[in-house]
């Protein structure tokens, strides 16, 4: 009866988001108990004032008792047709719980592209959960997916400084392993381009920590762990669009040079040759080649037999010769090495 | 519903609507006024809304006066750390010097809930508190220990420059 009465009076509205807000100063357990209930029930309301919502968000994150109901009402503020207001609260009220039950609201929220400022307020939910996620390597993989999926897909704005935040606590080479492995096949079952950009974020992520770490994974003689990111990212530019094979190309050509990377970079580069049906694709997988073939004899013999020897695109072999001011033959000699046959 | 209970969800109703009579409107338009009175007295109210409202208008309008009950509330660990951290907030904004060694004393509380330590950062970096800032960079709760970079990045620069 007292709850049914209450319910009815916040949801009227006459009490105003200022009586939800006195739910918070429960003080016993039970009160605690009701008042959550109570929060709940205004919140998963959508018929209920923003602002009554937004005060009953407020109240489940100050009480942070993690019962499935309370769950279930947040996950239904988050919700897309939820007020942009009500959706904020309701992350941080998440971010409250600490919870593992309260991180697959926030992933899947951060799953739905949904924008920057929404987006910041779940990725810092999601930092509060720092110690749920040095326990649940599952939820690791599940969250940092998210992540890469919302980064991906961000249109013109930078990243929020949570991301880095999170990365830095979550992300290692083999989270980004599988991290990229769930990219592609996600990608594969259902291609959109919201898995291509989410794809091409993670490969772009596993890339760029291989180049960025060259020194201590040398030192750590991480051979397996280097080839094992080589080959998933070489997977993704194959699973992918023209985009991701570039960057998966170019990088390849940056770390063929360490000598760590250089037989599965060479290796990954002449397994990806085939896929390079563009001129310009042609081009980048031959500067990877040759920047590869200082460590690896495998990818000196692929560049004198496959790659230029035959290449017979009028409009490439032009545009290396214009950009030097010499001729095309000349250029590429400079460039890989070999002798080409022009068209 | 029997005649008990009927009465007892009639009396729940009129408490409901005798809460009405200071809404959360009213107590954002006390700071948009900087009513001293109504702000000194909401740092007292029963409700721990009221007393946060009351205690960020009182940072927005600088009121002098509510040092020492700002203090009490900043230092209560019987208070609702929604509480505690507008406390926090508004003597940041005070930044009198007698507020600073209850600051830095938080600073150091390993115990303090994540959400203070946030508020008291960002007064520690208005007082450009370096040094205590520093011990919180290098915090456990992620979001605690990047505020606690920015504000060194923010306050030590500008000292290193002024030095």
């Amino acid at each position: 009866v007292r709850r049914a009465a209450a319910a009815a009076l916040l949801l009227a509205g006459c009490a105003g988001p200022a009586g939800v807000l006195d739910l918070a100063d429960a003080r016993t357990d039970d009160a605690r108990r009701d008042a959550v209930r109570e929060a709940a029930e205004v919140l998963a309301a959508p018929q209920a004032p923003a602002s009554h919502r937004v005060a009953a968000a407020l109240v489940l994150g100050r009480l942070r008792r993690v019962e499935p109901e309370v769950i279930a009402a947040l996950g239904r503020g988050l919700a897309p047709k939820s007020p942009g207001s009500v959706r904020s609260t309701s992350a941080w009220a998440l971010g409250e719980l600490r919870s593992p039950e309260s991180l697959p609201p926030l992933i899947q929220a951060l799953r739905q592209r949904p924008g920057l400022e929404l987006g910041r307020h779940l990725l810092q939910a999601l930092a509060k959960h720092h110690a749920v996620l040095a326990t649940r390597p599952d939820l690791v993989i599940e969250a940092v997916s998210a992540m890469t999926h919302f980064s991906g897909n961000l249109v013109d704005d930078e990243v929020p400084p949570a991301y880095a935040l999170l990365s830095a606590r979550t992300r290692t080479l083999e989270v980004d392993i599988q991290v990229l492995a769930s990219a592609i096949d996600t990608h594969r079952q259902r291609p959109t381009r919201s898995t291509a950009a989410a794809l091409y974020a993670a490969a772009f992520e596993i890339l760029a920590r291989l180049d960025a770490s060259r020194q201590q994974l040398a030192a750590a003689g991480a051979r397996t762990r280097a080839r094992e990111s080589i080959r998933a990212a070489a997977e993704a530019a194959r699973a992918s669009d023209t985009e991701t094979f570039r960057l998966v190309a170019w990088f390849l050509g940056q770390l063929a040079t360490e000598p760590l990377y250089a037989p599965a970079a060479a290796q990954a580069v002449l397994e990806l040759e085939d896929r390079a049906r563009r001129a310009s694709d042609r081009l980048i997988v031959a500067w990877a080649l040759a920047r590869a073939q200082l460590h690896d004899l495998a990818a000196r013999r692929a560049l004198s037999s496959m790659l230029f020897a035959d290449e017979s695109s009028a409009r490439l072999l032009r545009a290396l010769g214009a950009s030097a001011g010499a001729s095309a033959e000349d250029i590429l000699q400079r460039v890989v090495g070999v002798k080409v046959r022009g068209p | 519903m029997n005649r008990s209970e009927s009465r007892r969800a009639l009396g729940l109703v009129l408490i409901s609507f005798a809460a009405c009579r200071t809404s959360l409107d009213d107590v954002r338009a006390w700071a948009e006024r900087c009513d001293r009175s109504a702000l000194l007295a909401g740092l007292d109210a029963p409700k721990s809304w009221m007393r946060r409202e009351a205690a960020l208008g009182a940072g927005r309008c600088e009121l002098a006066p509510a040092r020492p009950r700002l203090e009490a509330l900043a230092g209560d660990p019987e208070e609702p750390r929604w509480v505690r951290a507008a406390a926090a907030r508004a003597l940041g904004r005070l930044r009198a010097e007698s507020s600073l060694p209850l600051l830095v004393g938080l600073a150091a509380d390993p115990k303090l809930e994540p959400e203070v330590q946030v508020a008291v950062i960002g007064a520690l970096e208005r007082y450009g508190a370096c040094p205590a800032l520093e011990p919180l960079a290098a915090a456990d709760e992620p979001l605690v220990a990047a505020r606690a970079r920015v504000a060194l990045r923010a306050t030590c620069a500008v000292e290193r420059a002024e030095g």
